[in-house]
């Protein structure tokens, strides 16, 4: 990934620029993006997917990052894992730390050996691409640890080491019968099944960040539910950090401490789950939740106009054009963080 | 609701839409001779009735029979066995004739509108075709009517001159319902209207189901896996499992005080928005197994909570009436003393640690 150096890197104008704040959250912090913009160079022209995102993912917490399709979440997640292809994507600035490491200044290969899959790994949504179809789920596991991860500390039993740990995450994804499935192929399983192996591989080589994409999108209810449990009883059990993105606010609700929510490119509200419910604070969080059928509500209601195309986008906020809200300067100025509340962020003019 | 004896058909509007017994099978074949070696038992024996005007929601998970049953109740499917009638008349026993006109009266919305439209031809094309095939209206006035559908479903016939690949899912979603609306039916049966459309898209079509509702009278069989969908548009609901109706009954009634065990886990399994409800639910354990296989006796048996052995996988339990025009399948409710038995496993924070808990 090429970076170009941003002359106004250490500027003060960036949003997220409480220092404050900063000092006393920052030993804590696992995962810290900073004003991050990414670009898509297309045909069509610019397609400008996310504009100046920050989040941050403290150690053992599960941040859930929520929106609408194309608002830029697979994209902040494969920023944070180098997986951007340049071109036509390119990161126009920002800053994203691991612990003390930019990983915006690492090489591909460093990011290829020493992070993803040993550091950071993916859960992803799609169950039967990801895995190779001509080895058995076993072989494929027995890779991982082989490659990446712990193992490569020396261990003298290694392969039985290895086995006996593929076994115990088998068994807490509440895989019947592991030695089974080790030796089954991927078609030879069912979605739900494929989707545990997957977060057993996640979990594998006990990364500090694990970034799960819509890993319950795909799943029946029942089975999200069993899904979600797992992933919080193993969350607890290695007490690693959490990326959930999700378009389901059920599945935040049930699953994470803290949310941000994006919307066309960009966070519009950041705060803890039981904060996000009781008090929505941008107006495009308040349609949003409005918008969720549950079995308890009898009307929903439908926000105006549609999501914007991103080539060409105005430079304030984003939702202006269907903001019920809206003020003048909403159109050209991007709004900056207003801290309603200890650990309630919000970009909106209507608070700053 | 259901006429408990005949001589309320006099008092009551007859069903618009009635199913009866239906069964749709399809053959496994296996072997050098494709010889048939089993069969799949998609819908196995389903009845209901929908009256004119009545939402009929249809839920259950992915596998359940929930699209067989719709395609079968349109002619899409030939039954098995089983009646369909449609304002009371049988359609397997209808002259071709007669059948195909009254088809357009009964109309199926797909559920993915991509692949509902040829990706060769402009929309308008598309649209056009059923009238061609169904009316005898002129270029002229077909053309009006579709646009004039066209504007009631919320778009432009601007929109017609293009490829299906140049709009989005909501506006070809919008463009499934105006195709199947020009045909002045009656029935819509409705298979995942909102299946892979985000949230705020999701209302907006289902207000747009709400409001053509109204405007052209129609009755709706809407297929759906999610709960809080049907809570909105439906009157009755019916939920589904391995081919079965395993309860059915006014909405309201069976998310408010569900009867069986598969619906309540169903109901436990949806992630509730509101803060501080605890986390654990009532999780169902596995998934439902293999329709080629069924467990003896009733179909839920095999992850039910209440099972009771000797009882539960001896007979399938019929549809047990458990409160005006609410019926479930479940032995366990005629038992009268319940509490104290009736545990539902409930796990705990602690990996493989299980709690009991009562259920009321």
């Amino acid at each position: 990934m090429k970076v170009r150096p941003s002359p106004e890197k250490n500027g003060g104008e960036r949003n997220f620029s409480d220092p404050k704040m900063n000092q006393a959250t920052a030993k804590n912090q696992l995962l810290k993006i900073k004003d991050l913009v990414l670009e898509f160079h297309t045909d069509r022209g610019i397609v400008q997917a996310l504009d100046g995102v920050n989040l941050s993912v403290s150690k053992g917490e599960v941040l859930g990052l929520v929106g609408e399709s194309g608002c830029g979440k697979t994209a902040t997640a494969r920023s944070v894992l180098g997986l951007i292809p340049c071109p036509p994507g390119r990161i126009v600035r920002g800053e994203i730390w691991l612990d003390e490491e930019n990983l915006m200044t690492l090489p591909q290969e460093i990011l290829r050996s020493r992070v993803r899959g040993n550091r950071i790994t993916l859960v992803p949504q799609d169950t039967l691409g990801p895995l190779n179809p001509v080895h058995t789920v076993g072989t494929q596991m027995k890779d991982i640890l082989k490659y990446k991860g712990r193992s490569r500390n020396g261990n003298s039993d290694r392969a039985g080491a290895d086995h006996r740990e593929i076994l115990e995450l088998l068994r807490a994804v509440h895989l019947p019968d592991p030695d089974r499935v080790l030796a089954k192929y991927p078609s030879e399983l069912s979605g739900g099944q494929r989707q545990r192996i997957l977060i057993a591989m996640a979990f594998l080589p006990r990364p500090d960040l694990i970034i799960a994409d819509e890993p319950t999108t795909a799943l029946d209810v029942t089975v999200q539910a069993q899904i979600l449990r797992i992933f919080r009883n193993l969350v607890a059990r290695d007490r690693c950090s959490v990326l959930f993105i999700t378009h389901d606010m059920g599945v935040v609700a049930s699953i994470c401490d803290r949310v941000s929510v994006m919307y066309a490119g960009q966070i519009v509200e950041t705060a803890l789950v039981p904060k996000l419910f009781e008090s929505p604070r941008h107006p495009y969080t308040v349609k949003l939740l409005e918008s969720v059928p549950t079995p308890e509500k009898k009307e929903i209601s439908q926000i105006p106009g549609t999501v914007p195309t991103l080539i060409n986008i105005n430079k304030g906020c984003r939702f202006c054009e269907r903001c019920p809200q809206r003020l003048e300067k909403c159109r050209d100025h991007k709004p900056g963080l207003t801290q309603v509340d200890e650990d309630h962020a919000v970009f909106c003019h209507l608070f700053g | 609701m259901r006429s408990s004896a005949t001589s309320s058909d006099e008092v009551m509007a007859s069903p618009l839409l009635e199913v009866r017994d239906l069964k749709r099978y399809f053959p496994v074949r296996s072997g050098f001779l494709h010889r048939i070696t089993g069969w799949l038992r998609a819908v196995d024996g389903v009845s209901m009735e929908v009256n004119p005007g009545e939402v009929m929601g249809i839920v259950g998970e992915s596998g359940c029979g929930k699209t067989t049953l719709g395609k079968t109740v349109q002619g899409i499917y030939r039954p098995t066995t089983g009646e369909i009638f449609l304002e009371g008349k049988p359609l397997s026993r209808l002259p071709a004739k007669e059948l195909r006109k009254l088809r357009c009266s009964l109309q199926y919305v797909h559920q993915d509108p991509m692949a509902s439209f040829d990706p060769w031809w402009p929309l308008a094309r598309s649209l056009d075709e059923p009238l061609r095939a169904q009316t005898d209206l002129s270029r002229s006035e077909r053309r009006e009517r579709v646009a004039r559908i066209v504007r009631a479903v919320g778009l432009d016939t601007e929109h017609l001159e293009r490829y299906p690949h140049e709009l989005s899912g909501g506006q070809l979603r919008r463009l499934t319902l105006a195709r199947v609306l020009a045909l002045n039916p009656k029935v819509l049966i409705l298979d995942e209207p909102t299946a892979s459309l985000d949230v705020s898209v999701q209302a907006r079509i289902l207000n747009l189901l709400r409001d053509l509702r109204s405007e052209f009278h129609l009755t709706y069989l809407f297929i759906s896996h999610d709960l809080g969908i049907v809570r909105i548009l439906c009157d009755r609901v019916a939920v589904m499992y391995l081919g079965k109706v395993v309860e059915i009954g006014p909405t309201e009634v069976v998310l408010r005080g569900p009867k069986h065990p598969y619906t309540q886990a169903l109901l436990a399994a949806i992630p509730h928005l509101s803060a501080g409800v605890p986390r654990d639910e009532n999780i169902l354990e596995g998934e439902p197994p293999s329709p080629l296989f069924l467990p003896r006796g009733c179909r839920f048996s095999s992850r039910c909570p209440m099972f009771r052995e000797g009882l539960c996988n001896a007979s399938e339990p019929p549809l047990f009436p458990v409160g005006p025009g609410h019926e479930a399948a479940c032995f366990r409710i005629e038992e009268p003393s319940r509490t104290g038995e009736n545990m539902i496993r409930v796990e705990a924070s602690g990996l493989g640690r299980t709690e009991k808990r009562e259920t009321s």
